[in-house]
Parts: C-alpha cells; sequence; structure tokens
C-alpha cells in the first residue's frame, strides 16, 4: 500500500490543531473524528477538485484564523434595522436568528438547536461515515450549532432564518442544519447572511434538506454581508416524488461568498428551480456551484443565474446535471446570463451536462455582455440620465429572478436589487 | 432655435454628411427628403448625439447653446426630441415606468418638480387615448410585441408627453397603414405651435399631406441641395430625385 503524503498549508495545520484542542468542548457527536481523518487524508480542496476549481477552499483557511466560541451581545433592534432584515416585514415572518454561529432562541420566535435537541435524522446523517464533500467534512468535523427544523403541516408563514455576524471577534463558525419537510408540505424559508459592522467573518454551512413526497418549498436566500464576509454554504437535497422547488439566492454583499449544492431526485415528477441573482462590485467573489444528480424518470430541473459584475468582481458559475441511465424523460436546463460593467468584470461559466439515458431534454446555454449601448441610448435619448438608464436595465435584467418568487418575496427582492443599484450607479 | 453650419459626419469613418447647413426657426415645421443614403438619419441621430456617429466639422446651435457640448439627456431635457425610425424594444421595463421615468428625469433636470403619480397618471391617460394607445400597452414592456405601427404611435405618445421644443421625426411614416398614419399625424399637428418647430424626416410624400411643412429641403449625398415650399414635395412625387440630383 502506497500512503500519499500530503504537504499541509499552514491553515490546514491551524484548523487541525483547532478541532484537537477544542473537540470537548464542541457539542458531542459521532462522526466528527471521522471527517477530521477524511480531510487530513484528502486535505481541504485545492482549485485541482474540479467542483472548487474556481474558489480554492483552502486559501480561505489562513494560518492566523481563529475558532471557536464568540462571546457576543447584540440586539434584536440592531438585527432588525439591518437593510437586509428591514427589507421584509417582520409581521410576515417567524425568526430563528443565529449570532456568530450560535442559534439565539432568546432572539428568536422559533427554532430547535441541533447541539441541545437534535432530531433523529440529524443523528443518523451526522454518524455516516462515507462523505466525500470537502464542505460537509468540514462542517462534520467542526460543527457547533445548526437547526434542526421538522415541518409537518403548511404555514403561510415563512421561516426567516437570521445568520448574524457581530464581528465583536472574528472566529470561523461552522453550522450543520436539517431540514425536512413532510409530505405534501408547503412552506415557505428565508434565509438571510448579514453583519452588523464592517468587521470580518468567516461561516461555512451546511444544509441538509429532505422533501417528502409532493412537497413544496421555496427557499429565497440573500447575501447582504459587508466587503470582508466570508461565506461558504452547502445544500444537500433529497428529494421525494412530485416535490416542486424554488430555491432563489439574491447575492448583494460578501466578499467571498460560494453556494454549492448536490440535490438528488429520489423521485419522479419533480419541477427543481434553481436559480440566482448575483450583483457584484469591488473584489467580490461570488460563485454558484450545483449538481442536480437525476436519478429516476420524469424530473424537470431548471438552473438559471443571472450575474451583474461590475469594478473587478468575479461571478461564477457551475452547473452540472447528471442524468443516470435510468432517468428516462429528464428535463434538465443550465442557464447563466451575465453583464459585465467594467474592463476587470469577470465571470467564469461552466454549465455541465453527463447523460448516460437516451430520451432525456437537456440544455445549456451562457451569454456573457455589456448592457446594450442601443437601448441606454434610447433611454437617455428620452432624458434619463445614463446611471438611472443603466439602472433600469439591470433591474429589468435581474428581475427575471425574483419575478419568480411569490409576491411578499418578490417585494422584498426588489427593495434590496434598488437599495444596491442606487448605491452603485449613483446619479 | 436650431442652427446647422456646415455640418459634416461620419459612420465608421465613411463621410455621410458633407456641409450641411440648415436653420429652423420656433413656430416652424421643415421636412427633408432624399434618396436612400443621402444622410437623413444620420443628420436625426447625430443631433440626438448617438454615439455611432463621429462630427468631423461644423457647428450646430440648440437655443443658442453649442448642441454638441451636451449629454444626450440633456439635449432631450432642453427640448430635442428624436421619433425614432426603429425604437427599441426593451423586455423588464414596463412602458408606464418608462414613460414616468422619462418625464421626471426631464423635469428634474430643468429643476421643476416631479409629476406625483396621479397627475401622471391622468395625463398619460388623455394623451394615450388621443392615440389610440389602450392601457394595456401602456402595462407591456416597452414596445416588446408591439406591431410597426403600434411603436410608431407610442413614440408620439412620449412626444405629447414630453412636449420637446424641437421634435425630429425620422421616418415616422415607415411601417403605418392609411389610418395609423393619419392617428400620428393629427397626434404630431396637435403639438404644432409658435414656440416649437419640427423636423420631418421622409422618403414619401405622403406624410407631408397630412403635416403640412412651411419648408422642404432635399438632401443629395449629404448636403442640401433644394429648398422650397411645400409644393416642392409635390415636384419630387412627379419627377423623381433624379431631374434634381442631375440640376444640383
Amino acid at each position: 500500500m502506497t500512503v500519499k503524503t500530503i504537504k499541509y498549508s499552514t491553515g490546514e495545520l491551524a484548523f487541525f490543531a483547532a478541532f484537537d484542542s477544542q473537540k470537548n468542548s464542541l457539542p458531542k457527536a459521532a462522526g466528527r473524528e471521522a471527517a477530521n481523518a477524511w480531510l487530513k487524508a484528502n486535505g481541504i480542496a485545492t482549485k485541482r477538485v474540479e467542483f472548487y476549481h474556481y474558489s480554492d477552499l483552502r486559501r480561505k483557511f489562513s494560518k492566523s484564523q481563529n475558532y471557536g466560541a464568540a462571546e457576543t451581545n447584540v440586539t434584536l433592534a440592531a438585527i432588525k434595522a439591518h437593510p437586509t432584515i428591514a427589507a421584509f416585514d417582520e409581521a410576515d415572518y417567524q425568526s430563528i436568528i443565529f449570532v456568530d454561529g450560535k442559534l439565539r432562541s432568546d432572539l428568536s420566535d422559533t427554532g430547535a438547536s441541533l447541539a441541545n435537541n437534535p432530531t433523529d435524522w440529524a443523528v443518523e446523517n451526522l454518524t455516516q461515515a462515507d462523505n466525500k464533500n470537502h464542505v460537509d467534512n468540514l462542517t462534520r468535523t467542526m460543527w457547533r450549532d445548526g437547526i434542526c427544523l421538522d415541518i409537518e403541516k403548511s404555514s403561510d408563514k415563512p421561516i426567516h432564518l437570521i445568520f448574524v455576524n457581530s464581528g465583536q471577534s472574528d472566529v470561523a463558525h461552522f453550522n450543520r442544519h436539517y431540514i425536512k419537510l413532510a409530505d405534501n408540505v408547503k412552506a415557505t424559508l428565508i434565509e438571510s447572511h448579514i453583519n452588523l459592522d464592517d468587521e470580518p467573518s468567516f461561516n461555512l454551512h451546511h444544509f441538509n434538506f429532505k422533501l417528502g413526497t409532493a412537497a413544496n418549498l421555496t427557499h429565497f436566500v440573500v447575501n447582504g454581508e459587508n466587503n470582508q464576509a466570508v461565506n461558504i454554504c452547502r445544500t444537500q437535497g433529497d428529494y421525494a416524488d412530485k416535490v416542486e422547488l424554488n430555491s432563489t439566492a439574491l447575492a448583494i454583499g460578501g466578499a467571498w461568498t460560494r453556494r454549492e449544492g448536490d440535490l438528488y431526485c429520489n423521485g419522479s415528477n419533480m419541477d427543481l428551480k434553481i436559480s440566482g441573482a448575483v450583483l457584484a462590485g469591488g473584489e467580490q467573489h461570488i460563485d454558484n456551484s450545483y449538481i442536480v444528480h437525476h436519478k429516476l424518470p420524469e424530473n424537470i430541473s431548471f438552473q438559471r443565474f443571472k450575474n451583474v459584475i461590475d469594478d473587478k468582481a468575479h461571478a461564477i458559475f457551475q452547473g452540472k446535471v447528471i442524468v443516470a441511465i435510468d432517468a428516462q424523460k429528464t428535463d434538465g436546463q443550465q442557464m447563466s446570463q451575465s453583464i459585465l460593467l467594467s474592463d476587470d468584470a469577470s465571470i467564469s461559466t461552466k454549465p455541465e451536462l453527463e447523460i448516460y439515458a437516451d430520451d432525456v431534454e437537456c440544455a445549456h446555454g451562457a451569454t456573457v455582455g455589456a448592457l446594450d449601448e442601443d437601448t441606454l441610448f434610447y433611454l437617455r435619448a428620452r432624458g434619463i440620465p445614463k446611471k438611472i438608464a443603466q439602472r433600469l436595465l439591470i433591474h429589468a435584467f435581474v428581475a427575471e429572478i425574483s419575478d419568480e418568487l411569490p409576491e411578499a418575496l418578490n417585494i422584498a427582492a426588489d427593495k434590496l436589487i434598488t437599495v444596491w443599484l442606487n448605491a452603485h450607479l449613483e446619479a | 432655435m436650431l442652427e446647422i453650419k456646415n455640418l459634416q459626419a461620419s459612420v465608421e469613418e465613411k463621410p455621410i454628411l458633407k456641409g450641411l447647413d440648415l436653420t429652423i426657426n420656433a413656430g416652424e415645421v421643415h421636412a427633408i427628403m432624399g434618396p436612400n443614403g443621402a444622410g437623413k438619419s444620420t443628420l436625426a441621430n447625430v443631433l440626438a448625439g448617438q454615439a455611432d456617429y463621429e462630427v468631423d466639422g461644423g457647428s450646430v446651435s440648440f437655443h443658442g447653446e453649442d448642441l454638441f457640448e451636451l449629454e444626450i439627456e440633456e439635449r432631450a431635457a432642453k427640448g430635442l426630441f428624436l421619433s425614432f425610425q426603429y425604437p427599441l424594444e426593451i423586455p423588464g421595463v414596463a412602458t408606464m415606468t418608462f414613460l414616468k421615468e422619462s418625464i421626471n428625469a426631464q423635469r428634474k433636470q430643468r429643476g421643476e418638480n416631479e409629476l406625483s403619480t396621479p397627475n401622471f397618471m391622468k395625463i398619460v391617460k388623455e394623451k394615450a387615448q388621443q392615440l389610440n394607445v389602450t392601457p394595456e400597452m401602456l402595462r407591456r414592456p416597452l414596445n416588446v410585441g408591439f406591431s410597426g405601427g403600434e411603436k410608431k404611435r407610442n413614440e408620439i405618445l412620449q412626444m405629447l408627453l414630453l412636449e420637446p421644443s424641437l421634435c425630429i421625426l425620422d421616418e415616422t411614416d415607415s411601417g403605418l397603414d392609411i389610418d395609423a398614419l393619419r392617428v400620428v399625424a393629427d397626434g404630431v399637428n396637435s403639438l404644432r405651435s409658435p414656440d416649437r418647430a419640427m423636423l420631418i424626416i421622409t422618403h414619401y410624400q405622403r406624410l407631408l399631406d397630412y403635416i403640412k411643412p412651411d419648408f422642404v429641403h432635399i438632401l443629395v449625398d449629404g448636403k442640401i441641395v433644394k429648398s422650397g415650399g411645400a409644393e416642392l414635395a409635390h415636384e419630387l412625387e412627379r419627377d423623381g430625385y433624379k431631374d434634381i440630383i442631375a440640376s444640383a
């Protein structure tokens, strides 16, 4: 047997050392040691790992990274005053608030903590040892808290997961979340990520979603962090027959954001929409990378991302549809459309299809361009100043994503897009 | 109001306008006619500020100001309006939103108060009716799915709302049937006033039967070769451009 020796980076060594020194203070759970061993054997993903080609995870782990629990003191008023949160009508949701990686029941309307009340499914999942994903194993090793939600009844009132970084201590936070929808349940989940100040923050989240037969989930994510925030968010989806999913992510902040997922069609006749709008400037790095696994016949999946990129920002769309041999009549679509507003802005877009069945309808497309000069001229010829004309056109471009949301969420998305445009394209 | 002196302009380094002179005073309606490629649309686009057209020489003053010193939107706010030959389709921007943004952007640049929504709606409703523009069209994205005639009526609606001092109509009659032509012409005529001037660019005399010009100019190879009254359009319709070009 040959033993592969890995030369660890100082960031990896700091992570492993932090786990060794802190494991006794972390919530007791099976699976931590195995996950840690997997990371030691494989290292943290570099760009040589194809799925992380544009987002080198290892480089985000520095030797000076802090680990451990943070003692923080924030007020509910400060959280609700944040523009991202204020865009939503608070009467219209039930909040679950995390501050610096810890569930704060004292601030939240509802929610059960993985650390205190893990569901059977969560315990079972944490025990599994054969996980080959880097974010899965990083969070499995180091998780300190998370949410366990078993949604048994449909509700018109969304649950709003709010992840707050107080910045009082720049500590890496690792969360794992388990969200289950029973058969026929219809639910809406809002997920907001924010900072309360300009300090750096570092978060890894792993979401497990299990959607029962004919479950219907609307999941709206807003990345509204500051320009020092690192946020890595992974979704593992397990979907049964006739599931309807509308997952929409809006990025209007963050320094380095990676949203990834492995979504498994473990049934038939489902309709999955995975979409996002990215509004990025400065030196932001925003990555949306999803793999949809069509394992069984007659499922529809549509990945659709729209990017508006300015300054030196970099957006990434890496989408993949894998159609297994049994997954006949699959309809798997991927579309990435980008507008570059500056010469230094960039987009890396890599849609992929891996098809083993022979009766499928799959397509992917990508467009990249600047705002159309003739259209801008037309608006300006009617007296609309250039910046306002640009705002109108960009808003129209990304509204095709937000218009797919239910009305209340679309209104919030619209406000957030407007705030970004007004700040970014000052007239 | 508008004084064009020795204007020279090119597209992709190809000279199109080769020394054009034209003076338009308030209250006057001028028509420019000419064969294909004479530079009619170039003139309209240069005046509006379209960046594909390079100004190589000459001067244009508009209300006493150097037009080429003004941004596209400033020209509009100062009263210059171009009715496009090919109005653009803008998916995702509702016609109503566009109209409101235009009016208020111009008012703001002129230091006037923005129109309130009820006031704006009242004005739009009235003018839209005049042009057979339906409320349904106003809700649709700008010009998306509009027929050629609907697009042109939408252009004239914008003109009625913005009340410019100089209306430039670039081939407004193209793509219009006789009924639409009448509606459009009535709209344009309703704007005729002693403080307003019009420059009508057209291929055919047909439009000029409905909008009577005070002056007709023949543009050939980037220059005005002949000017006259309304009767010149009829002459042209009868004899064609050939004789005029030959005699010029």
